[in-house]
């Protein structure tokens, strides 16, 4: 866990060779309800014993199985895991995407190319130290620079969505009591369709 | 309270002066900048006599030691000791209270009681002069039994200082917990100080900006469906929610326009916020605003002709204020090195409340309504989303990184002296206070 709290606003980015080689798989769909703030997702394995804890009272906002666990992952098992960092930072109270954002993204882009029948939910994020309107204000304005940086290179609109959740929630490897680069960030969730 | 005390000293020799300044009727103070001349007040326990359904507890005792707690909250009074505990007269003693020094005496009792209802005589008197100043009687459900004590403190607040009190009073939250690393939040209700708040939503859909309408009549908040955010409006007392239809974008800061139907809120998308106003019965949405930039968090004035909002468009947010149609918007704040935000008109028009964000990190303060005259309250971690009492003499606030732990609710006078949290749940956000229940 210590070890992918990143120093710099790019987290996972900025992880290392080592740590960035270990596969990081965002199917939401299976796992996001055993995920914890910070920490890296194992991959499932696709004929698994214990393929995913979907039984831990997920709620609303975790959008629900629609067919049953093995048929998913069968599914899964045909679309390799997205292996690149979900999450990009920024600088204070900045939507801009810099270039260590834009590297992370060309990978998010290429995998979505890859495969189309994924879709894109791109959750927005804000500095803490902010009053609460303009944290939900700047959290979907980062979530849209996302959002317009993969339509300028091609991904269809009806496979994004965005998400403001401003300072209400911690990104992944976020921590309270106001580090210097706390929650600004985006993180793109990808499902299958 | 431990501060009051300190100045006993103080407070006996000025309560040696205030007769004569009484003997036109009311006694009127203004402590809105701090505890000039508290009031000194007795507010005798009067029992019932007998114990509430299934319990130990004599209702008498009880709605007199919420009197109590009320009005001691406010800085217009200190309370002088009740070590007495009467059975019912038909009047109260005032004898042995003038001895102490008092001024002003609260007097409440039980008149009767079932397992249903309640009621309760309130009464409030001058103690030099001997006089009752006036009374009410009041009833309420059984199950909303401190609401008689919430009603009479308002009844003595509104005797003395010739403002509405805030007692009987309810504030709108979110209240946050977590269920096995996965937060939930659900938008609740509690009395002004805390007491019996209970859920309005389940926790199935994440929840955020809680607004209660000025009667307490209607609560407005943001529902996450499925990811998509959306206004929604429950009549409280009801089963009905309903989803305001708007148009596309991430609807947030919705509040209620005081004399109207309708809401103020900010929408929104494509990376700009603008601020729109809605009926939610006739559907008629207005867009208020349309510059690039983040425009949030819109505010009405009590009278409903003006809206005071926060703005990045200069560069940094900065509160503006505009017409109610949107017309004439003008800059308020010119503070060099500090943004302003998170902007609330008082009940009486004359101040906006409001969160600075400087040096010092998030500050709660007041201004009036022109920018001038800017005063920071006190405080620690991140203050912020200040809302006012229906006094416009109080202040509650949502208080967050304290031991980086979850945000509380806290109330504050306008001195900033006075600061008491409020919330009792593990996690609370976003308070919203509303008016005199109906």
């Amino acid at each position: 866990m210590k070890g992918i709290m990143e120093p710099s606003k790019h987290g996972r980015a900025a992880a290392g060779p080592i740590v960035r080689g270990l596969v990081v798989m965002l199917f939401a769909v299976l796992a996001a309800s055993c995920q914890r703030p910070g920490q890296r997702l194992k991959p499932v394995p696709p004929h698994g014993d214990n393929p995913a804890p979907a039984g831990r009272s997920p709620e609303a906002y975790i959008p629900q199985p629609s067919a049953p666990i093995s048929t998913l992952a069968a599914v899964q098992a045909e679309i390799p895991a997205f292996a690149g960092p979900d999450t990009i930072g920024f600088d204070r109270y900045s939507d801009r995407i810099d270039a260590e954002a834009q590297r992370i993204l060309d990978e998010q882009v290429a995998w979505l190319q890859r495969y189309p029948a994924t879709r894109v939910t791109i959750e927005g994020y804000s500095d803490l130290d902010t009053s609460s309107h303009f944290a939900f204000a700047l959290a979907e304005r980062r979530a849209n620079a996302v959002r317009r940086y993969f339509l300028a290179r091609g991904v269809q609109p009806s496979r994004i969505q965005t998400v403001a959740w401003g300072r209400d929630r911690l990104a992944p490897g976020s921590a309270p009591g106001g580090s210097a680069n706390s929650n600004r960030k985006a993180r793109s969730v990808i499902a299958l369709r | 309270m431990k501060r009051m005390l300190t100045n006993g000293l103080v407070l006996m020799l000025l309560a040696a002066g205030a007769g004569p300044a009484r003997a036109d009727g009311p006694l009127r103070v203004d402590i809105t900048d701090g505890e000039n001349a508290p009031i000194l007040l007795a507010v005798p326990t009067v029992r019932a006599g007998r114990m509430l359904a299934g319990g130990t507890t004599d209702p008498g005792e009880l709605l007199a030691s919420i009197i109590r707690s009320d009005l001691g909250g406010t800085g217009v009074y200190r309370l002088l000791d009740s070590p007495r505990s009467d059975l019912a007269g038909d009047a109260p003693d005032l004898a042995p209270w003038r001895e102490q020094g008092a001024q002003v005496l609260v007097w409440g009792r039980v008149l009767t009681f079932d397992q249903a209802a309640l009621t309760y005589e309130c009464s409030y008197h001058d103690v030099f002069s001997g006089q009752r100043e006036g009374g009410i009687v009041i009833t309420v459900a059984l199950r909303d039994v401190r609401r008689a004590a919430h009603r009479c403190a308002d009844f003595a607040f509104r005797q003395t200082t010739g403002d509405p009190g805030y007692f009987d009073t309810q504030i709108a939250y979110v209240r946050r917990s977590n269920a096995g690393g996965t937060p939930v939040s659900r938008v609740a209700l509690m009395d002004f100080d805390g007491a019996m708040s209970r859920d309005l939503s389940n926790g199935q859909m994440p929840v955020t900006f809680p607004a209660i309408s000025p009667d307490a009549r209607r609560v407005a908040f943001i529902a996450y469906n499925a990811n998509q955010p959306q206004l929604v409006v429950h009549q409280l007392g009801t089963a009905q929610f309903q989803t305001v239809a708007l148009p596309a974008g991430e609807p947030f800061s919705p509040s209620f326009v005081p004399n109207s139907r309708d809401l103020i809120l900010a929408l929104a998308r494509d990376g700009d916020s603008d601020i729109f106003r809605v009926n939610p019965e006739s559907g008629e949405v207005r867009q208020l605003t349309a510059s690039p930039g983040s425009d949030v968090a819109p505010a009405a004035s009590p009278e409903g002709s003006q809206i005071v909002f926060e703005s990045d468009r200069s560069g940094q947010q900065q509160l503006y204020v505009m017409d109610a149609d949107g017309s004439n918007q003008r800059r308020l704040t010119f503070v060099e090195g500090a943004r302003f935000a998170s902007p609330a008109w008082s009940p009486k028009g004359d101040r906006i409340a409001f969160t600075r964000i400087g040096r010092d990190g998030m500050r709660i303060g007041v201004m009036q309504r022109d920018g001038s005259d800017i005063r920071i309250i006190p405080g620690s971690g991140q203050d912020d989303h200040p809302g006012w009492a229906a006094s416009g003499r109080a202040l509650v606030f949502m208080r967050s990184g304290v031991a980086g732990g979850e945000p509380e609710i806290w109330r504050t006078d306008l001195s900033g002296r006075r600061q008491v949290k409020v919330s009792m749940a593990e996690g609370a956000a976003y308070p919203s206070w509303s008016g005199a229940r109906p």
